[in-house]
């Protein structure tokens, strides 16, 4: 039996359906977390229906040489009764929590990320150089180029949270780097 | 942004008042005026978002007032004041604890029940009531009954809100007990030609709150105004903010009251320089030309939304057309105009949002200022937590009401929106460095035009729109992803809110150094490079790829910012 995570996300979503529907007889605990997050929703959410708009067109140009403002203002429909969607749906949703990580200079050209909530997955990326490591640790390798570059950090708790950071490094015109 | 002279203690107090002073409002100041007027003695105690209660609390404790005042100006205010309020009773202050402000007004229940240290609400205008509550504290019968005031007695009372005040011109000077802040060394100062407004917008508390007290409107005579101008003027202050609801009276006399502010000035020597709030259809073209001589350097425009379907909710009374109109003519007038976009209100959709970013973009070219991107907060009192409550929504603390939005992918990009254009984040950085540039610049135009680059102004308004279309790009991307992606994917999501935080910074990033670049060795602007200095010396560290270098330039490891 291959593992969930490598299962494709069609039948991943097919599977948590099927548990949702028949219960979850046959499926085991090695679901982990998984299995208490509600299945992806049904689309359920009221999408309200698209009328075309007539926009007025803009007035003609006047004689005037002062360029003038004339926007096409196109209203989108009302919105939605309330309700429609019920909350469950955006309880699903990602991005329940905005946190916070902090970038901080650990030893030469070493970074660490640190933040209070445990558990987080750390996507490190630069504007130019090279980096090396992974977790909440990083080595960057400044480019040989002249420059401000960025060093961003994204810590990634899953659909409970996300928070970013960012440094901003300076390669002068003799190699040294300075963190802003 | 400005430098603020620090509070010295003096004599012993017998009212403390609590409010965030740098955000240099008015009602802590007034109420100690009127106090003072009463031969009670008064202390301004600032408190700001996030700061330590510690110091607050040490004053209390020496100073033993009988009655301290927590002035509630924000929502976001109310956790830190209640924090506060209860450590003060904690370490043993036994003064009398009360709250003033229009969301108290509204929320005095709720606030009565969140928190056991605070022993009264005053409600209202409370400039009327302040003095009997102060002088009434001995006595449980007097202080029970003054009007306004809501209490445990033990039972949850609340006594009528006191009667509006007749004239404002009645109300003593605000006491500006702790100087006057400065920028570019011209004084600056808030002062209120009126109260209230008469305009109805759905989401508005001090419009809520004025009509409650049964004053929509009142305006202080054009001479009462200008007399606080000049004695300011004379204190050496140049640069005022008008910080009225609805500096413009309606209709025939909002030319004739213009026409006797700018004349008063004038026949006083008292050439000052100001920035106002209105709304779009207050702008026209001939009234801000005029205004503008008189010596308007900027205005706070109530746009709100370019999307009619929202402005029709908002209860604004005005159409998309008419916002983009009133931005079109101050730009032709090189009138700086700062304004939000209510981008999330309760009955948000996709759509509605596409519509404002639409609106947006074609503004772009007629905008100096960095857009900012917010949600409407719907506060207890107004026509739209009536709204929000009537659909079993908006359960919770009132301060303010929270709400989900009904449409998912809209609520996903209000999430977006606040991991992306959080206040402490890289977006609003840029946005603050730009308002201070533009300042000073401004400034020079009014007091040392011969010095004044206009070439300058032009790069800091190509700044902004540079800053403005890209950001809108990354909207637009997000609205594709609402609108056809798996929202409800989190790897999805937070991958791409990753990436387009990154593209945010780097637009930051580039800003700013654009915006060093115009300030190095300019005379117009020369605090931005010493901010910028001193936002570097803050956080940066300088060390070359050998650590050697590191141990010899003898640097610490950045410290976490938590």
């Amino acid at each position: 039996m291959a593992p969930w995570n490598k299962l494709p996300k069609d039948l991943q979503k097919a599977i948590l359906t099927l548990i949702v529907l028949y219960g979850s007889t046959g499926v085991s605990c090695r679901l982990g977390p998984v299995i208490c997050d509600p299945p992806p929703p049904p689309t359920t959410a009221p999408r309200p229906t698209v009328t075309p708009m007539i926009c007025d067109p803009p007035p003609p140009p006047t004689t005037a040489p002062t360029p003038t403002v004339t926007p096409m203002i196109c209203d989108p429909p009302p919105p939605p009764p309330s309700g429609g969607a019920g909350p469950s749906s955006q309880d699903r949703l990602p991005l329940a929590e905005i946190r916070a990580v902090d970038i901080v200079w650990e030893d030469g050209l070493t970074f660490g990320a640190e933040t209070p909530w445990p558990g987080a997955r750390y996507r490190w990326s630069t504007s130019g150089g090279t980096l090396s490591g992974s977790g909440d640790r990083v080595v960057w390798q400044p480019p040989t180029e002249p420059g401000r570059y960025l060093l961003q950090v994204v810590a990634d708790w899953g659909p409970n949270g996300l928070a970013v950071d960012a440094l901003v490094l300076v390669v002068g015109e003799d190699g040294s780097v300075t963190i802003c | 942004m400005f430098e603020s002279p620090s509070v010295t203690s003096s004599s012993p107090v017998d009212v403390l008042l609590i409010e965030d002073l740098s955000q240099q409002r008015l009602p802590a100041r007034n109420l100690a005026a009127v106090l003072q007027r009463a031969g009670l003695r008064t202390r301004l105690a600032h408190f700001g978002a996030d700061q330590d209660a510690s110091a607050v609390v040490r004053l209390a404790e020496q100073e033993q007032p009988r009655l301290v005042v927590s002035s509630i100006l924000f929502a976001h205010c109310v956790p830190g004041h209640l924090a506060l309020l209860t450590a003060l009773r904690e370490a043993g202050v036994h003064a009398h604890l009360t709250m003033v402000g229009p969301l108290p007004t509204f929320a005095f229940a709720e606030l009565l029940a969140a928190c056991p240290a605070l022993d009264s609400v005053l409600c209202g205008e409370a400039e009327a009531s302040i003095v009997q509550l102060a002088t009434g504290l001995e006595d449980a019968a007097r202080w029970q009954t003054v009007p306004g005031l809501a209490c445990r007695s033990p039972a949850l009372r609340v006594n009528s809100l006191p009667k509006p005040l007749a004239s404002l011109d009645n109300l003593p000077f605000p006491a500006r007990d702790n100087g006057l802040p400065t920028r570019l060394d011209y004084g600056f100062a808030t002062v209120e030609g009126s109260r209230g407004c008469y305009h109805a917008c759905a989401f508005c508390l001090p419009c809520a709150f004025y009509r409650a007290m049964g004053a929509p409107y009142r305006l202080r005579s054009v001479t009462n105004l200008v007399d606080e101008i000049e004695a300011l003027y004379h204190q050496g202050t140049r640069l005022f903010l008008f910080d009225d609801e609805q500096f413009l009276p309606p209709g025939h006399r909002r030319e004739e009251r213009v026409a006797a502010l700018g004349h008063e000035l004038e026949r006083r020597g008292v050439r000052i320089a100001f920035t106002l709030k209105c709304r779009a259809d207050d702008v026209d073209e001939a009234l801000f030309r005029h205004l503008k001589e008189m010596g308007l350097l900027r205005v706070y425009i109530g746009i709100e939304s370019g999307c009619q379907v929202s402005l029709d909710l908002l209860g604004k009374g005005v159409t998309a057309q008419r916002n983009a109109e009133a931005l079109a003519t101050l730009d032709r007038l090189d009138i700086v105009a700062d304004f939000r976009s209510l981008l999330f209100h309760p009955w948000s959709t996709l759509e509605t949002v596409q519509a404002d970013i639409r609106f947006l973009q074609r503004m772009v070219p007629h905008v100096s200022a960095c857009f900012t991107f917010h949600e409407v907060e719907v506060y207890p009192g107004t026509p739209l937590a009536r709204r929000l409550r009537a659909e079993g929504r908006g359960e919770g603390d009132p301060w303010p009401l929270p709400y989900t939005l009904t449409d998912p992918r809209a609520e996903l990009l209000r999430r977006l929106s606040r991991f992306l254009f959080s206040p402490s984040g890289a977006h609003a950085g840029i946005q603050n460095l730009l308002t201070q540039a533009w300042y000073d610049l401004l400034l020079q135009r009014r007091f040392r035009p011969a010095q004044f680059e206009a070439d300058k102004a032009r790069k800091l308004k190509a700044i902004a729109a540079g800053v403005n279309a890209q950001s809108l790009q990354v909207w637009q991307e997000m609205l594709a992803f609402a609108g056809e992606g798996d929202i409800y994917d989190a790897e999805q999501v937070n991958e791409r809110a990753g990436i387009w935080a990154g593209r945010i910074q780097a637009v930051c990033v580039e800003a700013e150094e654009r915006l060093l670049e115009i300030s190095r060795g300019a005379e117009c602007i020369p605090q931005l490079e010493t901010l910028y200095g001193s936002m570097k010396e803050a956080n940066h560290g300088v060390f070359g790829v050998d650590p050697k270098a590191i141990q010899r330039a003898g640097l610490q490891a950045r410290p976490g910012r938590g």
